[in-house]
């Protein structure tokens, strides 16, 4: 090595390219670009003919040839070549002669057709000194790499490791972004399907509330007049992001189509769950309550796909009846035999309740569940109550049971009640 | 939530659950379960025996799973469930599509149907 260049200062060259390195490591938002600028300039600054950047792959323990000119897809493992044996010892390799040196390994020379004379190596780490990958300079246009060399290549690198972790935080930050305002659009979708107001049905009592959850859910329903009669719907799409959100929606506007176009109960369930079953993805499906409510016979004919337990209090027995589902959820397969409608009679009083999971799976900070004996306790305590203030209190028991542990499931609450006494 | 898989025979894959299969239960095992279930696509029961609970997950899975092998000319029959879980199964109204049993015989008798 020559010792006069080891111990001179930084040549204004040198300097110069080192401080453009710096300016353009600080631009740069996305990897590709500030491995190109690093691998660039290491070329331009070290005289070499080659520069490659190799990140670690901590799963597998491989070096991932990310950036060269001529060759991509290249990995080796964490100790094979001279790559891999920096990723282990974790110190500068510089290696005059490479194939008279053993950790050399020619393969890659082989597939890119380059033929590698002398190499440097270094690894990278991170400000927090983590190891984050391995830069690797070749061939030095006039002779070998020599001290002065593996001080600005040292010097490249720790820019290198830090441009590095930027970088990765940033796009970590902008697939946060993009996640967050995807699962935004979904929400405006999916709320874009509620009633914006509930309708009047004289000696009936209304309520719906829905309390979206912040990452995940897909509850939608429904109280609306309709030719038919009084559209109850209560819909709960399972799964995370953005998926059940749009589901729902589609199952909610199929349903409010094929109604509008004259389908009965069971010809509309049937028909909009073997779309869903024909379009929704594998593993998607949506659990709905679909009811008819004649107001003026006091009868609410109902399929519920999945969607249970369906809560029928009885004011004059001062019991819950429970339902179950009638079919399974919608979705899931094409229907081939569709049970009745069930039917229920209202008698004054009579209260229906519909509620997603995210009430009775509604958790403590334990993992505990709010379950169905609470409900069923709520709904005898407050009984009495008008549709929305039973809703209230029932609420005011999960958050009750749950103290301040996080919403995460979307709550969805359908109140029909009968009124006790006929209004004016 | 853990998993064990057996072949019962040569055309029967077994699959037994044991634990709590809510959203994190679920989630821990989905990749996994429909690997040996539903890409192996053979007929497969499933032993509930040892899952304490079941949530809305839990059943997403276990449809993903009915549903993928459906579309293989395969079936999956469930058995062993706590009455909890059962309770919870029956009123999705589950069995409609996935069979329920009490016993294992009872589910290899099932799929012989």
């Amino acid at each position: 090595m020559n010792s006069e260049r080891n111990t001179a200062p930084l040549s204004h060259e040198d300097m110069q390219a080192i401080l453009a390195v710096t300016r353009a490591l600080a631009a740069p938002f996305d990897l590709r670009t500030m491995l190109a600028e690093v691998t660039a300039a290491a070329c331009r600054v070290l005289h070499a003919e080659r520069s490659s950047v190799w990140l670690h792959d901590a799963q597998a323990d491989e070096m991932v040839l990310e950036v060269a000119s001529d060759i991509r897809q290249v990995r080796v493992p964490v100790g094979s070549g001279l790559v891999g044996a920096c990723a282990r010892e974790r110190r500068l390799i510089n290696v005059p002669d490479c194939y008279a040196d053993a950790r050399f390994d020619a393969s890659v020379d082989k597939r890119s057709g380059f033929r590698t004379r002398c190499a440097l190596t270094l690894p990278l780490v991170d400000h927090r000194g983590g190891f984050v990958g391995v830069m690797q300079v070749l061939n030095r246009a006039d002779g070998v790499f020599d001290g002065a060399d593996e001080a600005l290549a040292e010097a490249l690198a720790a820019q290198c490791a830090v441009a590095l972790a930027r970088v990765r935080l940033i796009e970590a930050v902008i697939e946060g972004e993009k996640l967050r305002q995807e699962l935004e659009l979904a929400r405006v979708v999916q709320m874009s399907s509620l009633p914006q107001s509930l309708p009047s049905v004289p000696g009936y009592d209304l309520h719906a509330t829905f309390l979206p959850a912040s990452q995940t859910g897909g509850d939608t329903y429904d109280l609306a007049l309709i030719e038919q009669g009084l559209l109850v719907v209560l819909g709960d799409a399972t799964g995370h992001g953005i998926a059940p959100a749009l589901s729902v929606t589609q199952m909610h506007a199929m349903l409010r189509m094929a109604l509008r176009l004259g389908a009965d109960l069971e010809t509309a369930f049937r028909q909009v769950n073997d779309q869903l079953a024909a379009t929704l993805p594998a593993g998607h499906f949506v659990t709905a309550f679909i009811g008819l409510l004649d107001a003026a016979t006091h009868r609410l004919r109902f399929i519920s796909g999945g969607q249970g337990p369906i809560l029928h209090w009885r004011a004059a027995e001062g019991d819950c009846v429970t339902h179950k589902a009638g079919s399974f959820p919608m979705g899931a397969m094409p229907i081939h035999k569709l049970r009745p409608a069930v039917a229920i009679d209202f008698a004054p009083g009579d209260l229906l309740v519909l509620l997603s999971d995210g009430i009775y799976e509604y958790e403590d900070a334990a993992g505990g569940q709010f379950g169905a004996q609470r409900v069923e306790q709520a709904l005898r305590a407050g009984r009495h109550e008008s549709a929305a203030a039973l809703a209230q209190q029932l609420l005011a028991a999960v958050h009750g049971f749950a103290g301040r542990a996080p919403q995460a499931d979307d709550v969805t609450m359908v109140l029909v009640k009968r009124n006790t006494v006929a209004l004016n | 939530m853990d998993m064990q898989v057996s072949e019962l025979g040569a055309k029967v894959t077994c699959v037994r659950l044991s634990g709590r299969l809510d959203a994190p239960g679920a989630d821990g095992i989905d990749t996994r379960f429909t690997a040996a279930v539903v890409s192996v696509g053979r007929d497969a029961v499933i032993d509930l025996s040892g899952v304490s609970f079941v949530a809305s997950m839990g059943i997403r899975m276990l449809i993903a799973a009915a549903r993928g092998l459906h579309a293989k000319g395969a079936q999956l029959v469930l058995f062993g469930a706590q009455p909890l879980v059962y309770t919870v199964l029956d009123q999705a109204a589950l069995d409609q599509i996935i069979p329920l049993v009490a016993t294992e015989q009872q589910a290899l008798a099932k799929l012989a149907a």
